[in-house]
């Protein structure tokens, strides 16, 4: 084969030539391509600050990632009127963890590594959320783990620098909430746990105040995540005669579990608690079937303007008033883009420190602050009474707060949490 | 051991036992005469739930009893002629992934219509007692749910043993192209028995609502049950489902009474030791779904 020029083009060249251009195309293509998913990010920089949200919205803790998302927009809708971040408009990508940590790492993955974001703001269960507080860790991400109660998010080595947690901890839950049971309603505990983190750390700090008040365990089941049919165990519990059922159970498993205490009539027997309850799960135990005495992170009826007004935007925006889990969105969302603004750079290495030991408006009596050398947020910490009967007088009034304990007289001490942070 | 304490737990195993019947027995006639298997049978138990949450707000719990099977039944019926039809005579794999997508995507519609919350039901007001038995106190409206699906099943027996409608749909397990041969319009057939196996995962569905509560994905955990227990029967068995059913039910009540850490693999124990001394279940037949 001949060109024009008469030069000799071999056909072991020519499919060389070919092949090479095809890949230069093709690198070009792609090059172009990503060029384009990158361009935005570096066009706009100077506009847009990208916020990922990670929550649960399908599998059994779907209501609560919803409500958890929903509080966190209201923080940003907060600060895009103001004007942005910086001068940046905030704005969020929104991905399902689907109750999964396969699911949450891989949508994780995806946030850092596709759509380039530097904070990551969710989380319901605990399993979800160690996995992608370990994953932000090693990408050097911000994560927010705004609702896993699970002690391990900020205590011992599972703790990382790049982690802040917003909520209470288990143990400052049980804390709170323990010790009131105890001493009111008796000291022999039968425990009904979810087996997996949240729920052992649950029942373990359950139990440590409970030894600490010389109290005896009556017995104990781990149930999967998912049970729906608590009938057998409940039977044992019965059987055990306990002062007090303890169920470290959350969303459609807690649902389940104390509709059927109920229907066995066990409650004119014994009392029911555990480290966590709320609005979004009362409201689906139905009225009648609320009861027990409850962990709480927050509640509609803390009088405070922070929380007033903050209830009020939820409804504006809503149509209905918020539970706990949107409180901590919102919270987690606003302390997030608040310390960009005090690190006066959207920078990893520079927000860290700046969110470090700073105390804020928590919406409660009392400031709340986070802790420099566990990340831990230490705050009011609540246990609810569920109303039930005639005394709810509309549907949202199914919680009353009964204790109330400072952050700092229920955390762990620097003594009681063996954790060691990164360096930055 | 406490008897009262033995007793209670295994009127628990029958009051579960007998959902998984009410699940299984129509699983089992429409894999024994349409060789379909069946994953949309766990949103069909979700449906009757939600159906009776709609109906029972306007007109009580006993038109939901009633009404909201029938409607499922008839939602079968309308899946049956225009998807599970198509894959008749496919590879079962066919029916299997077009009714595991029917599954996935009715869930979401449940999602859409009544919310991704879960939805309060109790049981009637005249139900939600106990009852005084003497050794132990029993939940009333469990005791209902035993009376009712009992009912269910003897007019199941009546049906599928003493009417000519129910010989057909048994000769029809057993071969129903023979069935089409000697005369018998098999495509009605096939969309009835379709609706009788939805009508009976509603109406498991609508029992079990007030016992659990409402929530879209309730019927992923009477599936795999389900499932289980007509491998344990034998495909196509009603009498297998009934026993395979019961006995499930009773074992993992016992498991979760003296060993709760094997509570959820017992049943898949139970199904394996099952299928070694007997390949075809308890009382599976030679030549169904082979």
């Amino acid at each position: 084969m001949k060109d024009e020029k008469g030069t000799k083009v071999s056909r072991r060249n020519f499919l060389k030539l070919s092949g090479a251009t095809a890949a230069g195309a093709a690198g070009l293509l792609t090059g172009g391509l990503s060029g384009l998913t990158v361009c935005p990010r570096e066009v706009f920089a100077k506009d847009e600050l990208k916020v990922g949200i990670l929550d649960p919205y399908s599998g059994p803790y779907a209501d609560s990632g919803r409500e958890q998302t929903n509080g966190a927009l209201i923080a940003v809708d907060e600060f895009n009127k103001k004007g942005g971040v910086l001068g940046m408009l905030v704005t969020t990508v929104q991905e399902d963890d689907a109750t999964n940590p396969g699911t949450s790492v891989q949508k994780g993955k995806k946030l850092i590594d596709e759509v380039g974001v530097k904070y990551i703001v969710g989380g319901v269960s605990s399993a979800t959320g160690l996995a992608v507080s370990a994953l932000c860790q090693e990408k050097k991400v911000i994560y927010m783990s705004v609702g896993c109660h699970s002690d391990d998010i900020t205590v011992g080595d599972k703790a990382h620098r790049h982690t802040f947690r917003p909520t209470c901890s288990n143990t400052m839950l049980a804390r709170a909430t323990a010790s009131y049971i105890a001493d009111k309603f008796g000291k022999k505990w039968y425990f009904i746990t979810s087996d997996y983190s949240w729920g052992h750390t649950g029942r373990d700090a359950f139990k440590k105040v409970l030894a600490g008040k010389g109290g005896k365990v009556a017995g104990e089941d781990l149930t999967p995540l998912g049970t729906t049919d608590y009938s057998s165990f409940l039977l044992k519990v019965r059987n055990a005669r306990p002062d007090v059922l303890i169920v470290s159970l959350y969303g459609n498993d807690l649902v389940s579990c104390v509709k059927q205490f109920n229907q066995f009539g066990m409650r004119k027997e014994m009392q029911i608690g555990g480290p966590l309850n709320g609005l979004e799960m009362a409201r689906v135990i139905g009225k009648d079937s609320n009861v027990g005495y409850w962990g709480m992170p927050w509640d509609i009826t803390v009088d405070t303007k922070g929380s007033r007004d903050f209830t009020g935007k939820y409804k504006g925006k809503y149509g209905k008033v918020p539970s706990w889990r949107a409180y901590l969105g919102y919270v987690g969302m606003q302390q997030l883009l608040a310390g960009i603004e005090r690190a006066k750079s959207p920078e990893v290495k520079k927000v860290i420190p700046a969110l470090e030991g700073f105390a804020f408006d928590g919406l409660k009596a009392n400031k709340s602050y986070w802790r420099d050398w566990d990340h831990q947020s230490i705050q009011d910490t609540y246990c609810g009474r569920a109303k039930s009967g005639a005394e709810v007088k509309h549907e949202d009034d199914l919680f009353e707060i009964v204790a109330m304990k400072k952050g700092d007289e229920v955390a762990h001490t620097r003594a009681e949490n063996p954790v060691k942070l990164e360096a930055l | 051991m406490d008897l009262s304490l033995l007793l209670s737990q295994l009127f628990n195993g029958i009051n579960l036992g007998l959902l998984y019947v009410l699940m299984a027995t129509g699983l089992t006639i429409i894999m024994g005469t349409m060789g379909v298997v069946n994953f949309s049978h766990g949103i069909l138990f979700t449906f009757g739930a939600y159906f009776a949450f709609s109906i029972a707000a306007k007109f009580g719990f006993w038109a939901a009893l009633v009404l909201a099977p029938v409607l499922v039944g008839g939602i079968g019926m309308v899946i049956e002629m225009g998807l599970v039809q198509r894959v008749y005579g496919k590879d079962p794999l066919y029916s299997l992934l077009l009714t595991f997508g029917l599954a996935m995507s009715l869930e979401e519609v449940v999602r859409i219509v009544w919310g991704t919350t879960g939805l309060p039901f109790s049981p009637p007001d005249f139900l939600n007692s106990f009852v005084d038995l003497k050794i132990m106190f029993y939940p009333l409206y469990r005791l209902a749910v035993f009376g009712v699906i009992l009912l269910l099943i003897a007019a199941l027996w009546f049906f599928l043993e003493r009417t000519t409608m129910g010989k057909i749909v048994r000769a029809g397990i057993q071969d129903s192209v023979m069935v089409g041969i000697l005369g018998v319009n098999t495509k009605a057939l096939f969309t009835l028995v379709f609706g009788l196996g939805a009508f009976l995962a509603g109406l498991a569905g609508v029992l079990s609502a007030p016992m659990s509560g409402i929530m879209p994905t309730m019927g992923d955990n009477v599936v795999m049950p389900s499932f289980i227990v007509i491998i344990l029967g034998g495909v196509g068995s009603f009498y297998g489902s009934v026993i395979g059913g019961l006995l499930l039910g009773i074992i993992v009540a016992m498991c979760i009474q003296f060993v709760p850490a094997v509570a959820e693999l017992s049943m898949y124990l139970v199904m394996a030791i099952v299928l070694l001394v007997r390949p075809r279940g308890l009382f599976g037949e030679e030549g169904l779904f082979e």
